[in-house]
């Protein structure tokens, strides 16, 4: 089953009244099946973010087609969808299970059932001892954990991370890599943007590759790596193999 | 019912904010300065202490109500989107209309706290508790014309720089006070064509004027009940209208 299906998207950003319009998205398609732990890479300004803020409305594709669950996308889509963005910022005055609360209000309009589901969701991204104090006092793995939960807290059917390991001193790596393969081991299926090719290799089923707004590569993991031992191998081959178009 | 509770949701949220931050503080700040101004001016004389004391206070609640809603109204908004806290409430299933609705709820939780305190400290360091009734009513006049340009605000919030969106919502303050001094100008400079045109401008602003009930005079005299009714009715549609403004606009913002 397909969890989610993308054709031909693109977007073109107008950055001032004067300036030529910028396209962000030249043509972007790839597929998420039910189950699958799928990698997005690319480069900085390649449009992972771009793209993932399309699949969620935050912006507006200026044509392509997103598909979620084999439909058009509506509201009710969203509560089968987690979503952790790039560099959380969240409000800073809330402690950590008053987040969750917040999000789980939003979502079901109720707080029956928030207590128990929330120690488990705390414990899974360990952050139980955390649970009454300020976000403000929270490191930024601890931030980023906490992202994740309140992601994953209403048990959602597709999880989208946009860079949940990016700027994580080493144990804060440690602690999200452990949490993503408990979600992969529950066949949670995951959208997950990432420059770190150490991490993908380790944790994804499929790979979508992109570069200057255009979809290099959508496949799986292995048939990328061939005879390479790790993805950083076969992605360095890759990119010496690609178009200069693409690389410039 | 789920609409009402998610829109609340958010307006506690805003309302716990912006409660944290020192311009609410501020405010509060100077108006415990006008209460106390009113107080030394009214100590200058024996005839009218009571009414100096009203006059100038009831013009502090105003301008505080002023400062709240055109300053939170015009950065709530694009605050939420700049610090991207708004990216994981956008994320859950909510219509974007909740989010706007919340964010006046926001407004309208600190215009009404604000509202309370400084009426309370105004009546109580007055003395004057039997005039409470005809004061109330004139606290929420203010109150009316708080909400419209706090709905104003957030609708410009969304159109233009948070900045711009300030200055348009003290002009547009302004605005719906000043259409009858326009219109006697014009009328003095016999032109007909800026006279139609301040008679479009009566039409298309609301008149704050027709309730413009700050004064120790409505304190004394209340204005009737069929002219509270028109008032409320009058400011609560003007707020409908840019509430449903500002949803149209951030319909379809991109939060990039």
């Amino acid at each position: 089953m397909k969890i989610l299906e993308v054709s031909n998207l693109k977007k073109t950003f107008k950055t001032d009244f004067y300036k030529r319009p910028q396209k962000v998205l030249k043509d972007i398609s790839f597929s998420v099946d039910k189950g699958q732990f799928v990698g997005f890479i690319g480069p900085n300004g390649a449009g992972k973010t771009t793209t993932i803020k399309c699949l969620l409305e935050f912006i507006f594709p200026d044509s392509g087609q997103i598909l979620f669950f084999g439909e058009k996308y509506k509201l009710e889509h969203r509560q089968k969808i987690g979503f952790l963005p790039e560099r959380p910022f969240f409000h800073e005055f809330l402690t950590g299970l008053e987040f969750l609360k917040l999000h789980w209000q939003l979502t079901k309009n109720t707080s029956e059932g928030f207590t128990e589901r929330a120690e488990e969701v705390l414990s899974q991204v360990k952050l139980s001892h955390a649970k009454y104090k300020k976000l403000k006092d929270y490191s930024k793995g601890m931030l980023q954990r906490i992202g994740i939960a309140q992601a994953i807290i209403m048990q959602p059917e597709f999880l989208i991370l946009d860079e949940p390991m990016s700027g994580l001193d080493p144990d804060g790596r440690i602690l999200i890599k452990e949490i993503l393969r408990n979600l992969k081991q529950k066949k949670m299926t995951v959208l997950m943007s990432s420059h770190l090719l150490e991490d993908l290799d380790e944790l994804c089923d499929q790979l979508v590759i992109i570069h200057s707004g255009k979809v290099e590569y959508a496949g799986a993991l292995d048939v990328f790596k061939k005879d390479f031992a790790t993805l950083e191998g076969a992605y360095r081959q890759f990119k010496i193999e690609l178009p200069e178009s693409s690389n410039s | 019912m789920s609409s009402f509770k998610s829109i609340h949701i958010l307006a506690v949220l805003g309302a716990r904010e912006w409660i944290r931050l020192k311009f609410f503080y501020l405010v509060i700040f100077v108006s415990l300065l006008f209460i106390g101004f009113s107080h030394l001016l009214s100590s200058l004389t024996f005839a009218v202490q009571e009414r100096l004391l009203f006059d100038f206070g009831l013009g502090g609640l105003e301008l505080g109500l002023l400062l709240i809603s055109s300053l939170i109204g015009s950065h709530a908004i694009q605050r939420e989107v700049d610090r991207k806290t708004l990216l994981v409430i956008l994320a859950r299933p909510l219509p974007r209309w909740h989010i706007i609705m919340g964010a006046w709820g926001t407004l309208l939780i600190l215009n009404l706290i604000f509202t309370f305190g400084f009426s309370l400290a105004l009546i109580l360091s007055s003395e004057s508790i039997q005039l409470f009734g005809g004061f109330a009513i004139s606290a929420f006049s203010c109150l009316l014309k708080a909400l419209v340009i706090s709905s104003f605000s957030l609708a410009m919030g969304l159109i233009v720089r948070p900045i711009l969106a300030l200055g348009a919502g003290f002009c547009y303050w302004v605005l719906c006070y000043s259409v009858p001094d326009l219109q006697y100008f014009v009328r003095r400079l016999q032109d007909s064509q800026m006279q139609k045109m301040t008679e479009v401008l009566d039409t298309i602003v609301p008149r704050f004027y027709l309730f413009n009930w700050k004064s120790y005079y409505f304190i004394v005299n209340p204005p009737n009940f069929s002219d509270l009714t028109w008032a409320t009715a009058h400011c609560l549609a003007w707020t409908l209208f840019w509430l449903l403004v500002a949803s149209h606009f951030f319909k379809r913002k991109e939060i990039v």
